[in-house]
């Protein structure tokens, strides 16, 4: 039976944040070091902020798979409580013997590097707990949120003062999104379909998805689904692989809400 | 149906509405700016009739004066002329009393087009009217031209000889005026204003 590149394409559009989907953008890197570096230097607290789908828990767990070891926790789901923080971050770095700051005090200096997803969800006592444990030195923080949502942070004074560095992660370039595009379809060796999605049609995709990666995703999986269809039963429409017809994206825009039909 | 097989039918919809638009957008351009072009055309032709008809007005009360004149002798004829004259001052005249300028403006423009109305339509009185505009505007050679035009046509009237005598002097060819008013009086009536200006040339 002859190769379906459209189902194939299909799924490695699947919005997943598998460290092995990971792909390596330029500037994706430069925030990879960047996070690297924190976790060597003394900053008590750091923050890594961006919009929604820009990739950040990506980055994080890409950190975690190259330069994580067991003195380094990432939490990508949020808390209850601060007690409740308390309690798993004893445990997972001191098997939950003793108290937490018990342990801590006869802990080296910034021996363990904390990362937490979502921290813009996080209240004030929480963050709070988050203050006093960073006060032992014994514990780095990289808290990740929103972009504009730390304001409420940043305005805690007492706070502020211990946030050192921020990252803030951007949308990427028109043409970094082409080149993901390009990548992702290389990834399972869509050689031709890769030189067909051209500087062109990425544009018309990132028109709306202004370069976030999971309503781009959302846009290429609908895309290669409409492509799966049409090709199993009007194959002789899709014969030329190396061009995506425009039609195809248009409809993908319609059928997710894009464009107006 | 399959979905997707619907949403190819939102597809050329959307498609034809893409096409269709700027189309329709030139078309109302277009259809706007012909629209307009035709209206702005037809204002200035009705502008230009309407002049028209007020020169062609007097035109034709001429040959009519002349004949009341000779019909009903000079006392009705000035009278006439008196009521004519004040309804010419009248159309001239705004409301706030000052003279129309596109009247003023126009007249050179009305005197084209008085010419290709005689043209397509040549009447003695045209070409008289046409001589005096001329003569009015002190373009005498011109002047001359249309007084001989009026006489081709009506050698009998006496207001071609006059106009070209009249050009002729101001063309400081006072002897061939003379032998024009002299010619005219000779052969076609006693003009007492031909014998007046005949007078006023030899200075008598």
């Amino acid at each position: 039976m002859e190769r379906n590149f459209y189902k194939e394409a299909k799924e490695i559009f699947i919005d997943s944040v598998d460290p092995k989907n990971y792909l390596s953008l330029d500037t994706g890197v430069l925030y990879l070091q960047r996070v690297a570096e924190l976790k060597e230097k003394p900053f008590k607290i750091s923050l890594l902020s961006g919009p929604a789908g820009v990739g950040k828990t990506m980055l994080l767990k890409k950190f975690l798979q190259e330069y994580g070891d067991d003195k380094t926790l990432l939490f990508t789901r949020p808390f209850e409580s601060g007690k409740e923080f308390a309690n798993v971050l004893n445990a997972k770095l001191f098997n939950g013997e003793k108290e937490l700051f018990e342990n801590l005090d006869n802990s080296d200096d910034s021996e363990f590097f904390v990362i937490l997803d979502e921290a813009q969800i996080y209240e004030k006592e929480f963050l709070e707990k988050i203050r006093i444990i960073s006060d032992t030195n014994k514990i780095k923080f990289l808290l990740c949120m929103h972009t504009g949502e730390s304001k409420e942070l940043l305005s805690m004074e007492h706070f502020s003062t211990r946030i050192f560095t921020t990252i803030d992660i951007s949308p990427p370039s028109k043409r970094e999104f082409n080149a993901y595009i390009q990548k992702k379809l290389l990834s399972i060796q869509l050689f031709d379909l890769s030189k067909g999605f051209d500087q062109k049609r990425s544009d018309f995709i990132y028109r709306y998805t202004k370069g976030n990666f999971r309503k781009s995703n959302l846009f290429l999986y609908t895309l290669f689904d409409i492509l799966d269809y049409f090709y199993t039963k009007r194959p002789s429409e899709l014969t030329n692989i190396k061009s995506v017809p425009m039609k195809y994206l248009e409809m993908s825009a319609i059928e997710l809400g894009h464009l107006d039909a | 149906m399959h979905r997707y097989e619907l949403l190819e039918k939102k597809w050329k919809k959307y498609r034809l509405k893409r096409v269709l638009k700027p189309l329709f957008f030139i078309l109302t351009i277009t259809l706007l700016s012909i629209g307009a072009f035709y209206f702005a055309k037809k204002s200035a032709t009705e502008e230009k009739k309407k002049e028209v008809v007020t020169h062609t007005s007097q035109n034709i009360l001429l040959p009519a004066k002349e004949f009341e004149k000779r019909l009903d002798g000079k006392k009705f004829y000035q009278k006439r002329k008196a009521v004519a004259k004040k309804a010419q001052k009248k159309a001239r005249i705004s409301k706030n009393g000052y003279p129309h300028k596109v009247l003023i403006s126009n007249k050179r423009a009305d005197i084209k087009e008085l010419e290709k109305n005689f043209y397509s339509h040549p009447t003695y009185s045209k070409a008289i009217l046409l001589a005096q505009r001329y003569f009015d505007e002190k373009d005498y050679k011109r002047s001359l031209h249309w007084a001989l035009k009026a006489n081709e046509i009506n050698k009998e009237d006496e207001r071609s000889w006059i106009i070209f005598a009249k050009n002729l002097v101001k063309l400081n060819k006072k002897d061939k005026a003379a032998r024009v008013l002299k010619t005219y009086i000779l052969h076609h009536g006693s003009s007492q204003e031909a014998k007046e200006m005949l007078k006023k040339i030899y200075g008598r």
